[in-house]
């Protein structure tokens, strides 16, 4: 028999309102509760087999009860957790044991769908890479996603990152709900506390997604979770530095993302008191701590197909051919405000590359180049 | 809205019964409270405004200063003993073995030199070593000892995790040559809150005032009345009572850490100050919790929680606040519950009755429950559940469970005794001076006789043919022990 531990915290997220930091002097330590929502019950019950191996010792009732189905409804439905402010930790890993009689149907099975000899499952170890090879399969594509999602516009990003974030979840919870048909958890109850949070509307179930909804009240956290955001943030970083060399062998495309990012006004600042190679110097330096600041957004910046096109009418708002109206996103024509580009950068995008407004766009093209600035 | 047949108004034949609104003949605070009496207490609608104004619980406050809406309230908690971890100096595997002193960073200086201090395992009995030594801001250096005959024994390496509590124990000395100890006192701490300002107006032009219509309206104070004005007075008069019993459970505390507030009006630049309702005052202190089905096994958790939290006397009678859906719900417990124990035949009994003309009747209901401690949980339908602001924003966008909208299954227990000061736990609170103000602008436009005496002057405000009737109120909620409500959400 073989032991494989694999422990996740389940931490309260720290959301203080503002009501309770104006009380954080008389606030009394307590736990915060991880009640019972119905959709999360709902997928537990459904796990109904391995339910019945599992919870027996858990509720101290068999299997084979006639009350067996209302005593687990009502158990998942009464959940209420105390979770401590510090986190409580989750015990989610197993024992597997090729001898275990309850496993040896489920094993037969598995066998008999593996069809070359030299991957069907013969030891201990056999059981654990069966479940864990699937997750590090999730695992990969789910960095792989990240990686992608990171080089799309930042309104595409956040929906590429919470459709790698469900399908990776979901994948999980298909390849748990075999998981007790190999080995045997270590704390049942945690590990099945663990599941529940997996699919609970109020956990997040990693620390990068607690922030993503109002409506999330805890976060599992995993040494390996930690891991594997580290090992983004650096490919994530790495990948803006390649952005960026690539960038800086053109000073329009550098003035362009500068501009774009709404740095005008400091350009024009830099562009008073410096010429030439010092100008371009202190243009890479101001690109350079754009990068560092938000790498994954430095990426999909640099990624905007429209990045030269957004550059140039923030060009035109700097030197005054167009005017955003105090206050607001809206774009319009410097010499006659009525006249409306867009209602926020995108819009004026859609304005400025629309054929039907070629003469128009050529007009502020001219305009702008016979202001002879140092970007025109 | 149904089609009106307009007639000339005639002081004869049409009387006018709205006195609740000649408002200078009443008092405007006891105006308010009398229209909470009316259509707050009798209809279930505004439990909240019930509790506190309807029932004379309005506290009426002078701001210390201008545009400071904030108000504090004395809460003395129970003695604190715990305090938290901020690391293990020196970072050995087996602190405290072999009988040696170890050094650890606790956030306060709660533990005093010679008591003994249990860690969170609960696993060892240890002794303060002297004073604690200030070590920064929320560092006290302390030394320990296990109390211990083990050479081997060791505090696990679990207890020194930053945010852990340890619980301070009692103090332990020699038998001689002893040193006096020391002890604490705790003074009353200070609960922040912050009433707001709300603002209704009725905006009437040409001849309204003055309009019959051919159907009947139920007067508020009784009777009936085929003019529009009242019954348009009587809905605006229902629907500010919604948004202000909504605004007491839902109002979000806005003043950040700094005591500014960003919320401000894009006119005049000046602070809109929103206190913390019911449930942000709940959620805030953990007295908070989601739910699917109800079952009996959660309210004894939810009611065993809010008991440990007491141990003076506690109100015996517990209301819990829901919707149609959530006192089903609580039927439905009891009934599970009754059908695991096996009472068949007794449900059977209760349930299946003798109805009219030789017809059976089937259905009776739980609303009560008796804990073994011997605490009534009571439910009550408060109708704002089903037909409040929430509800019809539920009903709105289809968030409907079983036919009632999400929000009628949410379930509060509002502890409404008073408490040992003898003031109501529960209360509204409002500026001083400025708890309603109410006011006409005057122009062309006939006055309804229920906008009271303002009707009689001549001077007028506007040269349009308009008027409108002006509400001002301050308005904020206090709960001065939240430790014994409890808010219960149903989530799906």
């Amino acid at each position: 028999m073989i032991t494989i531990s694999r422990k996740y915290e389940l931490i309260v997220k720290t959301n203080l309102s503002a009501y309770a930091i104006a009380n954080a002097k008389e606030l009394v330590p307590s736990a915060k509760i991880l009640g019972s929502t119905m959709g999360a019950v709902n997928k537990m019950l459904s796990l109904s087999q391995e339910l019945k191996l599992l919870m027996p010792e858990i509720i101290g009732l068999a299997a084979v009860s006639p009350d067996w189905d209302r005593m687990i409804a009502r158990y998942w439905n009464s959940l209420s957790e105390p979770i401590p402010y510090v986190g409580k930790t989750l015990e989610t890993g197993f024992k597997y044991d090729l001898n275990d009689v309850t496993k040896k149907e489920y094993i037969n099975a598995i066998n008999t769908q593996i069809k070359e000899e030299d991957k069907k499952i013969k030891t201990d170890e056999d059981l654990k890479t069966y479940i864990y090879l699937k997750l590090s399969e999730v695992e990969d594509a789910y960095k792989a996603a990240i990686l992608e999602a990171n080089s799309l516009s930042e309104r595409d990003k956040e929906t590429a990152l919470k459709a790698a974030y469900n399908a990776k979840y979901a994948k999980i919870w298909n390849i748990e709900a075999e998981h007790y048909k190999v080995g045997t958890p270590i704390e049942p109850f945690q590990y099945l506390l663990w599941k529940y949070c997996l699919v609970c509307s109020h956990v997040a179930n990693e620390f990068s997604f607690a922030e993503k909804s109002m409506n999330i009240e805890f976060y599992l956290s995993s040494e390996d979770n930690k891991k594997q955001l580290e090992r983004i943030k650096i490919q994530t970083k790495n990948k803006a530095m390649e952005k960026y060399l690539s960038i800086i062998t053109s000073k329009k495309n550098v003035a362009d993302i500068l501009f774009a990012i709404g740095l005008g006004g400091k350009i024009f600042d830099l562009a008073k008191d410096n010429e030439g190679a010092d100008l371009d110097l202190q243009l890479h330096v101001l690109l350079q701590s754009t990068m560092d600041k938000d790498p994954a957004k430095f990426i999909s910046l640099a990624s905007d197909k429209n990045i030269a096109l957004k550059g140039l009418i923030e060009k035109y708002v700097t030197y005054n051919i167009f005017k955003r109206i105090q206050g607001t996103n809206i774009i319009t024509d410097y010499t006659n405000p009525s006249k409306i580009i867009g209602n926020d950068l995108d819009a004026a995008v859609t304005f400025c590359s629309n054929p039907e407004n070629v003469a128009v766009v050529s007009e502020y093209e001219t305009r702008f180049k016979d202001l002879n600035s140092k970007f025109s | 809205m149904r089609e009106l047949y307009t007639d000339t108004y005639n002081n004869e034949r049409y009387t006018d019964e709205n006195v609740l609104y000649k408002n200078k003949l009443i008092d405007p605070v006891s105006l308010s409270t009398a229209l909470t009496y009316l259509w707050g207490k009798d209809s279930e609608m505004f439990p909240l405004l019930s509790l506190t104004e309807g029932q004379s619980g309005l506290v009426s406050l002078t701001p210390k200063t201008l545009n400071d809406t904030q108000y504090t309230w004395n809460v003395m908690g129970r003695m604190k003993h715990v305090s938290k971890v901020v690391a293990l100096i020196g970072g050995q595997s087996y602190p405290g073995q072999g009988f040696q002193p170890f050094q650890v960073v606790m956030e306060d200086d709660t533990f005093l030199r010679y008591y003994g201090a249990t860690p969170a395992d609960k696993l060892n009995n240890l002794r303060v070593q002297g004073d604690p030594i200030r070590d920064g801001a929320n560092r006290y250096i302390y030394t320990f000892r296990i109390n211990t005959a083990n050479p081997a024994e060791y505090v696990a390496a679990s207890n020194f995790i930053a945010g852990t509590y340890w619980v301070q124990a009692p103090p332990s000395v020699a038998g001689a040559y002893s040193e006096g100890t020391s002890s604490r006192s705790q003074a009353p701490g200070k609960w922040t809150n912050q009433f707001g300002f709300l603002r209704f107006s009725k905006n009437i032009s040409g001849n309204v005032a003055n309009k019959v219509t051919n159907i009947e309206f139920d007067l508020e104070g009784g009777g009936k009345t085929n003019l529009w004005m009242p019954h348009e007075m009587k809905q605006f008069e229902i629907d500010r009572r919604l948004m202000l019993e909504e605004d007491l459970w839902n109002s979000v505390y806005n003043r950040d850490q700094y005591g500014v507030i960003h919320l401000i009006d894009e006119k005049t630049n000046q602070p809109i100050p929103k206190g913390a309702g019911i449930k942000e005052i709940l959620k805030t202190t953990d007295q908070y919790e989601t739910y699917s089905v109800l079952t009996v096994d959660k309210l004894d958790s939810v009611v065993n929680r809010l008991f440990s939290n007491r141990v003076d006397k506690t109100p015996m009678e517990l209301i819990f606040y829901t919707g149609s859906g959530g006192i089903r719900m609580f039927n439905e417990a009891i009934k599970n519950e009754a059908g695991t124990q096996s009472y068949y035949q007794a449900l059977g009994e209760k349930e299946i009755t003798s109805g009219k003309d030789g017809y059976l009747s089937y259905g009776t209901y739980f609303n009560q429950f008796k804990t073994i401690d011997g605490h009534i949980i009571t439910i009550k339908k408060a109708s704002i559940f089903d037909n409040g602001l929430y509800a019809e924003l539920d009903k709105a966008n289809g968030n409907m469970y079983k036919g009632f909208p999400d929000t009628s299954y949410d379930i509060i227990l509002l502890d409404q005794s008073m408490t040992s000061d003898g003031e109501r736990n529960i209360q509204l609170v409002a500026e001083k001076g400025r708890e309603i103000l109410t006011g006409v602008y005057k122009g062309l436009t006939n006055l309804p006789e229920s906008w009271g005496a303002i009707r009689e002057s001549k001077l007028l405000s506007s040269k349009t043919d308009e008027a409108s009737y002006e509400v001002l109120m301050s308005q904020g909620i206090t709960m001065k022990n939240y430790t014994t409500s409890y808010y219960m959400k149903f989530s799906r």
